[in-house]
């Protein structure tokens, strides 16, 4: 697309504006990229001007998001860029056709403009990115403090340079407009508007949008966003060595009660959701999102990895009755310590009152749920022998639950499933342990039965029930029985994944897709993940071993590509260099985890540790 | 002596309409009929094809449609490539067990398969043998049942007919997967006849009656076919005259031994191959049927006869059937090098009336003029805007710009033209050119390169075959 014949201003200004986030990977330490460092650009000279200036003077005052973004210097030159850029994978995918056009595109680009990709980024925000998007004008601008005032100008005058002498090969008229606003000089191509004053470059998509900034530059006394409520608390880009061993690179925070008012049919600030599954991952949440005045966040590098967070302040009047399954009374949910099992892919763990949020799905969900539940129900209590779900099943168990997924293992040359899928198990204490074990073990035997007469009917294996004791406790399971007159040539069916098993640990119940898991967890004693005990203030937690996740991956690639080949019509060599990329990307990572916390604040926060050693 | 297009069906010599096309003067093996062999015995054609064929000339091209190169280990290797590929998707898509992800692994063997004919007569029998999933429910019973197809797809008819006989998806889809003395099910004895091998009026009610009773102790027990000999009626049975019937299999055999049957089977080819209408006389199809009967029911060698005979290439046939939804989807993907999405092409099928393992009724579909109504025809336009709208079609594995401009291509007037060529059968006079390319023009939302596809595809002439 970049190619010499059909190179346009348009591609240049594409890439001038994404170069901030573009260059990030391209490995300084290849020939083609290697550049020296520039003069003028250190970061202390332009922290030094960023504390004259408070971009936020400049915004409008109806603006409804608000962020910033650290230098490209910092990202550029954080040692994260330097492990990813060294590693393999990163070389497999940088040697892809697929990337290698993009850095030709790049290159050419470069060569018009007469400068390293890199370089203008450095350049381009030497004192920082700051993006506003404004409710009145319905616009977004972008503003960066570029190294000069003589810089800018030269590089805006060649881009306007190799954007006309473009559209003259081609016998096009002038393509862009100019305008002058109060003495700032400004240019408008396609739907971009851009125009410099001193050594700031403003983009925006709106000419409304871009006198309102130019007003408020050449007028302090103009209403701005120095002083708007809801950028109260909020923690920008600090100056390079003052954030600890952690690099912010971006910071963002949003007026949510405007937000809110434009968009009012947003499922998001919705009383009653339209999905039970969003309800049972981010009930507490939408609460939150519905009341809260502002949210924050931000992205920062640490030495090994990524973190993010977003987070907004919390009233636990907010919650009520009709979230307390989700936060608990009094905000006093907390997600019990995760279960260590060794090379498990992840672990959920979660404070939720199941058997609460089923009884109260009428206020929570809409029509249209409320009437598939009632379905379920109803199957769900057949299914059970006609014990009440809500009631008796969800409901013999405390909210404090844990899911783990471990991948599962076949021996070598047995008969085994196509698709491999791992091995998933719910982990939950009993409330009445004495009464429960046995009225689920019961409910448990009649469920593997009703599987068995559904089976029958349409001509599915067969389950054989099972019985143990591990540890003096018992472990009940079912075993898929393959039919002896049937060939299983291209291996066994999904279902041989799954052995279904419940066993009990003390006052918990394991309810396992696989006995080997269940047995697992049944044999060992359990101990908690050092980072999050009993005492944690987390909600919820999600940790996932990305490495394990790679082995399972691994196992099934051949499903993985047959898939490819069928959802992308890819032939098979393309479908095998794709499912290739997402190894050697899955290679790179070591752990993630999600963390949900309620208090003052309700905070969710992402990390990821790469597999830099 | 070409035959010429307005010739009426009854006029034209059944010898001459049957026997091997030559090339000539006056008809040259030239694009437009390698375009018709393609559009007939596969699914449309690329530029790289077309340019082989020509090369190649009409006895290499017939003989590629078929597979019918075994000397040449180029295309044997290209089979095995392909089979292996295939068997391995199937595979993957049978652990799934998901019925429509199954029609996305047909359609990929449609559109690579080195074999074109061989697939596309598996297509003629999963609607001559119709057995819709809706009703057997099990994928695996349902890709057994077209691996069994596709097997017999240009062998022996007999053969298919036996086996297909204790089919699991056939038995159940017909409800006749128990068959008791004391209650006979008629329903497979009835089809057999009437649909798959001698057609109405070729039979009588106590035919089926007398057949239903030969096939009592057929059974499936779970999902296979096992004979019950407590079950079977051993009494005297009189079908079609004759009586010494031992068994459902020499029941069979006295079906398939009626003279009507090559009749019914050959008609239902030629049909499929050549023209929905008129209906081919029994002194029309009499060389096809000799060739049937001798060839020992050989259906190869009916098909390439019919591929390869003056009816045939002298463009007699042009323009004489109206596209299934397979074939005029699959020629538009297939004519630009197009892959897709082939999961979301499967479930576009289905408004437009042909969702694969899932025919309508047992009589499968009725094909010709039933192809199009007000709905199907919006659908068709749709199915052109959805295939080109999708991010995960790319042509030849680029952009439509790029592949277009690859074919020489360099204005929308040029392009349209070659779609023109490449995509409708029968001429459009000049008054609806002028129109195409206003309709064309007046689509500005449309990107540049796709208007011209869209507005073709509004033109009935590019549903006929």
């Amino acid at each position: 697309m970049f190619g010499p014949a059909k190179f346009s201003f348009g591609h240049v200004f594409a890439i001038a504006a994404l170069c901030l986030l573009g260059c990030l990977l391209l490995p300084s330490h290849l020939p083609a990229q290697e550049t020296p460092a520039k003069a003028g650009s250190n970061p202390s000279s332009a922290d030094a001007t960023r504390d004259r200036i408070d971009p936020r003077s400049w915004m409008p005052e109806t603006s409804v998001l608000y962020a910033e973004i650290a230098p490209a210097g910092r990202w550029l030159d954080h040692p994260l860029r330097g492990w990813l850029t060294s590693t393999d994978a990163f070389k497999t995918i940088w040697r892809s056709p697929e990337v290698l056009k993009a850095r030709g595109g790049i290159f050419v680009a470069e060569l018009a403009i007469g400068m390293k990709l890199e370089d203008i980024a450095r350049e381009l925000s030497d004192g920082g990115a700051y993006v506003v998007i404004d409710k009145r004008t319905e616009g977004i601008a972008l503003l960066t403090k570029t190294s000069s005032a003589a810089w800018l100008k030269k590089y805006l005058d060649k881009l306007l340079e190799v954007a006309r002498s473009d559209a003259k090969s081609k016998g096009q008229p002038d393509p862009v407009k100019s305008a002058e606003y109060r003495g700032v000089q400004g240019y408008q191509f396609q739907d971009s508007i851009f125009g410099s004053m001193d050594e700031w470059l403003l983009v925006t998509n709106k000419s409304q949008l871009a006198q309102a900034i130019i007003d408020r530059q050449q007028d302090a006394s103009i209403p701005n966003l120095l002083n708007a409520r809801w950028l109260d608390g909020f923690q920008g880009i600090k100056p390079s060595g003052e954030s600890g061993s952690a690099t912010r690179v971006i910071a963002v925070q949003t007026d949510l009660e405007q937000i809110r008012q434009l968009d009012r049919g947003n499922d998001l600030f919705k009383d009653q959701a339209k999905d039970f599954g969003a309800e049972l991952i981010l009930g507490g949440v939408l609460s939150v999102l519905r009341h809260a005045p502002s949210a924050s966040g931000s992205i920062e590098f640490r030495e090994n990895g990524v973190t993010g967070e977003l987070s907004a302040p919390t009233d636990p009047a907010w919650f009520g009755k009709s979230r307390e399954h989700f936060v608990g009374p009094n905000q006093s949910g907390r997600a019990p310590a995760p279960l260590l099992v060794a090379n498990s892919i992840g672990t959920l763990s979660a404070y939720r009152n199941l058997s609460e949020m089923w009884l109260r799905a009428g206020d929570l969900f809409d029509q249209d749920v409320n009437d598939q539940l009632a379905q379920a129900d109803n199957t769900l209590t057949t299914l059970f022998s006609g014990k009440d779900f809500g009631t008796d099943i969800l409901g013999a168990i405390e909210p404090e639950v844990q899911v783990i997924a471990v991948p599962q293992t076949f021996a070598e040359g047995a008969l085994s499933p196509s698709v491999k899928l791992p091995s998933f198990a719910l982990v939950a204490r009993l409330k009445k342990p004495e009464v429960m074990q046995k009225e689920l073990k019961r409910t448990f035997q009649s469920f593997l039965g009703f599987l068995n007469v559904v089976g029958a009917m349409e001509g599915q294996p067969q389950i054989d029930q099972n019985m143990d004791l591990v540890n003096g406790q018992p472990l009940f399971w079912g075993e898929y029985v393959p039919d002896s007159e049937r060939k299983y040539e291209n291996g066994l069916p999904i279902q041989f994944n799954f052995s279904p098993a419940i066993a009990f640990v003390g006052d918990h119940v394991v309810l396992a897709s696989n006995v080997a898991l269940a047995r697992q967890l049944a044999e060992k004693p359990w101990t908690s993940s050092s980072g999050e005990s009993t005492s944690s203030d987390a909600n919820s937690f999600l940790n996932i071993d990305f490495q394990a996740l790679r082995q399972v991956l691994e196992s099934n690639e051949n499903a993985l590509i047959t898939q490819n080949m069928l959802e992308k019509g890819h032939s098979k060599e393309e479908a095998t260099k794709e499912v290739g990329m997402l190894m050697s990307i899955l290679s790179l990572l070591k752990q993630g985890s999600l963390r949900l916390s309620f208090d003052d604040r309700t905070k969710l926060e992402v990390r990821i540790d790469a597999t830099q050693p | 002596m070409p035959i010429d297009a307005k010739t009426k069906l009854a006029e034209i010599d059944p010898e001459f309409a049957w026997q091997k096309w030559s090339p000539a003067d006056q008809e040259p093996w030239d694009e437009q009929r390698v375009r018709l062999l393609y559009r007939r015995g596969g699914f449309g054609s690329g530029p790289k094809e077309i340019a082989r064929a020509l090369k190649e000339g009409p006895e290499q091209c017939i003989a590629t449609l078929l597979g019918e190169e075994s000397q040449l280990t180029e295309h044997a290797r290209q089979v095995e490539v392909f089979e292996k590929e295939s068997g391995a998707i199937a595979a993957a898509v049978r652990a799934g067990g998901d019925i429509d992800r199954l029609a996305a692994w047909w359609l990929h063997r449609m559109l690579h398969s080195p074999q074109p004919a061989l697939e596309k007569t598996t297509l003629f029998w999963h609607g001559h043998f119709a057995t819709g999933a809706d009703k057997v429910v099990d994928s695996e019973l349902m890709y057994e049942q077209n691996r069994w197809l596709r097997q017999h797809a240009l062998g022996d008819f007999r053969a298919m007919v036996h086996g297909i006989s204790k089919d699991a998806a056939m038995l159940l889809y017909l409800d006749s997967a128990t068959n008791r003395k004391a209650h006979p099910n008629e329903n497979y004895a009835r089809e057999l006849m009437e649909l798959f091998c001698l057609g109405e009026g070729n039979y009588t009610e106590k035919d089926v009656q007398e057949l239903a009773r030969c096939f009592t102790g057929w059974e499936l027990r779970r999902t296979l076919f096992r004979f019950n000999e407590y079950q079977h009626d051993e009494g005297v049975k009189t079908l079609l005259g004759r009586s010494e019937i031992e068994s459902g299999e020499s029941a069979i055999d006295v079906v398939l031994a009626q003279e009507a049957m090559p009749y019914f089977v050959v008609g239902k080819l030629v049909k499929f191959f050549v023209m929905d209408e008129p209906q081919a006389s029994r002194q029309f199809l009499e060389p096809l049927v000799k060739t049937f009967i001798a060839s020992d029911y050989s259906i190869r060698h009916v098909v390439h006869q019919i591929l390869s005979s003056n009816l045939m290439l002298s463009l007699w046939s042009v323009g004489r059937k109206v596209r299934s939804p397979v074939e005029y989807a699959l020629e538009i993907v297939r004519s630009m090098e197009a892959t897709a999405n082939l999961d979301r092409l499967a479930k576009m099928l289905r408004p437009l009336g042909q969702a694969l393992f899932y025919p309508p009724n047992v009589k499968g579909w009725d094909g010709g003029r039933a192809w199009i109504n007000s709905s199907t025809l919006i659908g068709r336009s749709n199915f052109v805007v959805d295939l080109l709208g999708d991010n995960n079609t790319r042509f030849a594995g680029g952009s439509l710009e790029n592949w277009i401009r690859a074919q020489g291509v360099d204005s929308k007037e040029a392009w349209m033209e070659w779609l023109t060529k490449s995509l409708v059968a029968v001429p459009i006079p000049d008054i609806e050119r002028d129109t195409l390319q206003k309709d064309m023009a007046g689509r500005t939302n449309a990107n540049g390169w796709t208007a011209p596809l869209i507005s073709l595809s509004q033109n009935p002439r590019i549903h006929l075959s």
